[in-house]
């Protein structure tokens, strides 16, 4: 059982670890959920691990969520804001604009558009998606498309206030 | 076959569809010009949203690098094994950080070191936090204030060196020693000149209409100097005043040791001028300095500001941006089919056998004889020499004359149709033919 666990770990941490961080923005809580989610697993052995192990941990997002919106505060962790950049300070600070941007394009989307897209970015087939989400396999291609072309089309309204403020900004 | 709806498209490039429904709809495709552009929109769209997910990701972070556990994820079976009618762009590859040995038990690692802070305070929180910080503040303030205020009444009363004014000591009477301003009159010559930077003003000995001593107290409580001149005014002020006593002593007439005074009184008077003098003269300078500094600084400022704005100033301007195909096309806003249907109140026309780039409105003002008040439908094509040609169309409605017909713009039903663009009049007509 442990070398069963310990396989599922191997084949499927980071993926989700990846995900959750999509999904939160937060990438010690995004840990800290997909420990809890194998921890999980150890109680209760999935047979279909896979889509099993990401729609605990995307319960456990919505959880997590619904807590804290109840304790009106949020923690934020530092230890995110501390990682050196890679690259120089200007490439970084695009770099992390443009993140927002995308995290604020994601945000438009309902919850099952974004898990829907979340999922297949992580590898998932659409049999995948599925069973994870309780939809039906034929009514996902249906969400994708919706989800792209929402996410897609938010990004861009995004880009082009921002190319507006820079405009104003540039002629002032 | 209908018209392919979005999310087959999707299923389609995602690679989700079997191989049967595949050949039907790559038939479709080859056929319905359409659908082809709807596929290559969807495309554009699945490409972009791909980049975008992918752009959000832990990348190098530390957090992936030193997880315990490293994922190997099969790159998408479903995607991967089945025939995918056209190439897919894939989303940029994620670092993947060394594997770590497979016998750790990851949940059993201690958690890394991390910092919590509340956020989002709450105002009642914030203001007590700020009193909070007010009240120390004020706190300290009174206890450095009311040192202070001691420091400044024990000051007066300490002792200076008895050693080095053995004058006034042979000169103070036994009743003036009762006193302590006589006292203090006697040890002002050995005061240090610092001490003594005092205004000369003249002797109050030498006038006979000198203030009284309380007005001469009035007139130092309301001084605002600062704290150093106060003292030595204080210290000064009390010389004069013990002199004006020692007169009133003797009856206004000087004694011999009042002449020995006197002297004392005169020296002590020329050497505070010389240290006043030489304080103000200090002061001045260092006034002077900073004020130049400020110039000197000012200035440079200034003249570095033109450079810049010249450097500015010929730098060349930018090359302007090629136009954007809905430049060129005067196409203010792309749709898709469903819109344009919309429009139309029908599908739209295309021209068959060719491709079109895009579709999208434009202004019908542009368009001779169309309705200027509403927009044309333009689907946009380009022939094999990069030329744009131009199908416009716009619905009639009731009462709306029908424009003008000529080689290049006619009706259909209760469609209106112009065919322009950048090519030739003769290869537009070609184009017409093939009009559906």
């Amino acid at each position: 059982m442990t070398a069963d666990l310990a396989q599922l770990f191997d084949q499927y941490y980071a993926s989700l670890v990846r995900m959750l961080y999509r999904r939160t923005g937060d990438r010690d809580r995004a840990e800290d959920l997909a420990q809890e989610t194998f921890a999980r697993a150890v109680a209760a052995p999935p047979n279909n691990p896979r889509p099993w192990l990401f729609a605990v941990a995307l319960n456990l997002v919505r959880e997590d969520g619904r807590r804290a919106a109840t304790r009106g505060r949020r923690l934020e962790l530092l230890r995110a804001e501390h990682d050196a950049p890679a690259n120089g300070p200007d490439v970084e600070l695009e770099r992390r604009e443009d993140t927002a941007r995308v995290r604020a394009a994601l945000a438009t989307l309902n919850e099952r558009d974004r898990e829907a897209l979340l999922l297949k970015a992580e590898g998932f087939d659409y049999e995948e998606i599925a069973a994870t989400l309780g939809l039906a396999k034929g009514a996902i291609g249906t969400t994708l498309a919706r989800a792209r072309r929402r996410l897609v089309e938010a990004y861009r309204a995004q880009e082009r206030d921002r190319n507006k403020d820079r405009g104003k900004h540039v002629a002032s | 076959m209908s018209h392919l709806d979005e999310g087959t498209l999707h299923a389609l490039l995602d690679g989700e569809l079997e191989t049967t429904e595949v050949a039907e709809i790559q038939a479709h495709l080859g056929s319905c010009s359409a659908c082809g552009l709807r596929l290559r929109e969807v495309k554009e769209f699945l490409a972009e949203a791909d980049r975008l997910i992918a752009s959000v990701d832990l990348g190098a972070q530390p957090a992936l690098a030193t997880a315990p556990r490293q994922e190997a994820i099969p790159a998408g079976p479903a995607v991967s094994s089945r025939p995918e009618p056209q190439a897919r762009p894939q989303p940029p590859a994620r670092p993947q950080p060394p594997a770590e040995p497979a016998k750790r038990e990851p949940w059993n690692e201690p958690p890394p070191p991390v910092f919590l802070i509340p956020e989002n305070e709450s105002a009642a929180e914030r203001r007590m936090r700020r009193m909070r910080r007010f009240g120390w503040a004020a706190m300290i303030s009174v206890v450095v204030g009311a040192g202070y205020v001691e420091a400044r009444k024990m000051m007066p009363v300490t002792p200076p060196p008895v050693a080095a004014t053995p004058v006034p000591q042979a000169t103070v009477s036994p009743e003036e020693t009762a006193r302590p301003e006589t006292v203090a009159a006697g040890f002002a010559d050995s005061a240090p000149p610092a001490a003594l930077q005092r205004k000369a003003e003249p002797a109050p000995a030498a006038k006979p209409a000198a203030p009284p001593r309380s007005q001469a107290r009035q007139e130092r409580g309301r001084s605002d100097r600062p704290v150093d001149a106060a003292t030595s005014r204080d210290q000064a002020g009390t010389l004069n005043e013990a002199k004006l006593d020692k007169v009133a002593d003797s009856g206004g007439e000087p004694t011999a040791t009042d002449s020995v005074a006197t002297e004392d009184l005169a020296t002590v008077k020329l050497r505070a001028s010389q240290a006043l003098a030489e304080l103000d003269q200090e002061r001045r300078r260092k006034q002077a300095a900073a004020a130049t500094a400020a110039l000197d600084s000012d200035r440079r400022r200034r003249n570095a500001a033109p450079p810049q704005a010249a450097v500015r100033a010929a730098e060349p301007a930018p090359p302007p941006a090629p136009p954007t195909l809905e430049q060129r096309a005067q196409v203010y806003l792309r749709i898709g089919l469903d819109e344009a249907s919309r429009q139309l109140g029908g599908p739209a026309h295309v021209i068959e056998g060719m491709s079109s780039l895009f579709m999208g409105l434009a202004q019908g003002a542009a368009v001779i004889g169309a309705d200027a008040t509403r927009p044309v439908v333009r689907v946009v094509y380009q022939d094999s020499q990069g030329r744009l040609i131009l199908l416009d169309q716009q619905h009639l409605r009731a009462g709306q004359p029908a424009p003008q017909a000529s080689p290049l713009s006619w009706t259909v039903g209760e469609t209106a149709l112009w065919l322009h663009g950048e090519a030739s009049g003769e290869l537009l007509r070609t184009y017409r033919s093939r009009v559906r």
